[in-house]
């Protein structure tokens, strides 16, 4: 717990009270610290499962709004903010009506207010998106419905796919629209998804929730199967209902940001110490009246010292690899024998 | 107070019999502990040293699972044994496993290799295709941290002095003494030293050979 990091570091500033150092500026250089260590290591990597369906845990229209949400879950921003005037619109066709004072009154589809419900039509006037966990960093693993998807640029199938927007069919790929957000697209949009698992009145609207689970910052992503309890006994984290038309996910995370005394950092204790010591390599040379050049560069070498058996840690995580040597240009890597074409065979085709 | 308590506080020029601020509490020795257990979890992380055996029932068409320890803590697999079937089970990963087959979600039946995801998920290919088998995991573990003067030392004895220096040099850090706490923990550095501190065999001499596996890849 930060509680237990802040002790330590204050210890070995001498500061036990906070005379020199505040708890808000331990705080902040460990939250620092704590998101250097992950960017250099890169250990925590996760396992996820996301519905599809995707549920959010809610929706809203304006921007101001956003500072009302609670933002561990996922908050969707529904409609068409319209800029110039600062008014939501739910079709593109009102904006029109604005400027113009005119509109044609067509859209290209329905409006949806929560994502889910863009699946229960066919033809919507916005892309569902779905949204990565919140401590998300970089994909490693992604697949749909059992069979992995890769990544496309949003604007490469802008430019081979001329209906990209309403596209549907089986799911190849996703994109992303910026690097900020932790949305991203299905493409194609999944033609059929599963509703098994979901209750509350979905044909009339109602919030959505899992058989298992409250409409909680949870839903979406939930490790638990229907019927499974996710304890250390069974641990399955595969499935939320099936492993049919859900996305499971390998992704490297981010570390949570420290708020209070009870957080705990993202890595085992182990590993804590490492950020502890780049915690007070930064905090001997804030310019305070404990700012001190040798404490500084001491605690400067423990980390990089830290930092490179860390390393050599990770490298462990192969101990158990078969490895055999192969020449620069390959080699034959056939390890099962079964029928070839000869050598001779033309190279290229055809 | 254990034997490196002891030490460590007869290096910092305090009377282990009668000390004037390390006193023999739970609390009056928590920053020498906290020294002590930070170097046996890195002399643990680094050398390999302390192992552990986890019980995983397989579940039908399940490829990954949670580790989670009660005691210690999960760091790396040594060896994975499919025990009905009586055999090893291969590493691999992600990269290879696409490799060999982009679909290899679909695949079930006894599993045949394994892979580690991040500090505490275990997956298995290929799922397997019943209830019924169990995996032997042989995993290194970092050691729970002890907190009294009788709790479990898990290091070998060569390396509890290594230990007493690291915990001697925090403490001239925590004095403001960064030339000392240097000389100390470079001595802990030293008495570390490099893989072979400690072979398991001494009495071997290892070669460079080229050998080819004597066992066919599942995931190539």
């Amino acid at each position: 717990m930060w509680r237990d990091n802040k002790k330590r570091i204050r210890r070995f500033l001498r500061d036990p009270d906070g005379n020199i150092w505040s708890d808000g500026l331990l705080k902040r250089l460990f939250n620092d610290s704590h998101v250097d260590f992950n960017e250099m290591v890169g250990m925590l990597e996760k396992l996820d499962t996301l519905r599809v369906p995707p549920m959010y845990q809610m929706s809203y229209m304006y921007p101001w709004e956003y500072k009302y949400a609670n933002h561990d879950g996922k908050n969707y921003v529904c409609f068409k903010f319209h800029q110039q005037g600062a008014w939501v619109c739910t079709n593109k066709w009102e904006t029109q009506q604005l400027g113009l004072g005119t509109g044609s009154g067509t859209d290209e589809g329905t409006a949806f207010t929560q994502p889910w419900e863009g699946f229960m039509v066919s033809n919507t006037n916005s892309r569902i998106p779905f949204w990565f966990p919140y401590d998300f960093n970089t994909m490693k693993f992604i697949a749909y419905d059992k069979e992995p998807i890769s990544f496309v640029p949003k604007k490469i199938i802008q430019s081979d796919d001329a209906s990209w927007k309403s596209q549907s069919g089986k799911v190849q790929s996703y994109y992303r629209e910026d690097a900020y957000s932790n949305e991203f697209y299905l493409y194609p949009r999944p033609s059929t998804v599963v509703w098994d698992g979901i209750d509350g009145d979905a044909l009339d609207g109602q919030v959505l929730f899992t058989d298992d689970q409250d409409p909680t910052a949870e839903i979406g992503t939930i490790f638990d199967m229907l019927g499974i309890v996710d304890n250390q006994n069974e641990g399955i984290v595969t499935d939320v209902v099936e492993h049919e038309n859900n996305i499971l996910m390998i992704y490297n995370g981010y570390p949570v940001e420290i708020e209070s005394q009870d957080d705990e950092s993202s890595y085992p204790k182990f590993l804590q110490k490492y950020i502890e010591q780049a915690t007070l390599e930064l905090a001997y040379s804030t310019n305070t009246d404990g700012r001190i050049g040798s404490l500084k560069d001491y605690w400067k070498w423990r980390k990089e010292l830290g930092l490179n058996l860390v390393k050599k840690f990770k490298a462990k995580r192969t101990a158990d690899r078969d490895y055999r040597l192969v020449s620069k240009d390959g080699g034959n890597n056939r390890n099962r024998k079964g029928p070839r074409l000869p050598d001779t065979y033309p190279a290229t085709y055809p | 107070m254990n034997k490196i308590e002891t030490y460590v506080l007869e290096m910092i020029g305090e009377d282990p019999e009668n000390p004037d601020v390390f006193k023999d509490t739970t609390d009056g020795m928590e920053p020498v502990r906290d020294s002590i257990n930070d170097a046996i979890e890195e002399i643990c992380m680094i050398t390999g040293s302390y192992s552990q055996k986890y019980y995983l029932a397989l579940r039908k068409n399940k490829n990954f699972y949670r580790l989670d320890f009660s005691q210690d803590t999960f760091a790396w697999v040594t060896d994975v044994w499919l025990v009905a079937q009586k055999r090893r089970l291969e590493q691999t990963d992600l990269t290879r496993l696409n490799h060999y087959n982009w679909r290899w979600l679909f695949n079930n039946g006894p599993p045949e290799a394994y892979f580690q995801i991040g500090l505490g998920y275990l997956g298995v290919w290929p799922a397997p295709s019943s209830d019924t088998d169990l995996l032997e995991i042989t995993v290194i573990a970092i050691p729970q941290r002890y907190d009294e003067d009788t709790g479990r030392i898990t290091l070998r004895k060569n390396w509890e002095w290594a230990a007493a220096h690291y915990a001697v040099g925090e403490y001239w850090a925590s004095r403001g003494d960064a030339k000392t706490a240097i000389y100390h923990h470079n001595n802990y550095l030293k008495k570390l030293g490099v893989d072979a501190k400690y072979p398991f065999a001494a009495e071997s001499v290892n070669r460079f050979q080229s050998t080819k596996e004597p066992w066919p890849k599942s995931t190539g």
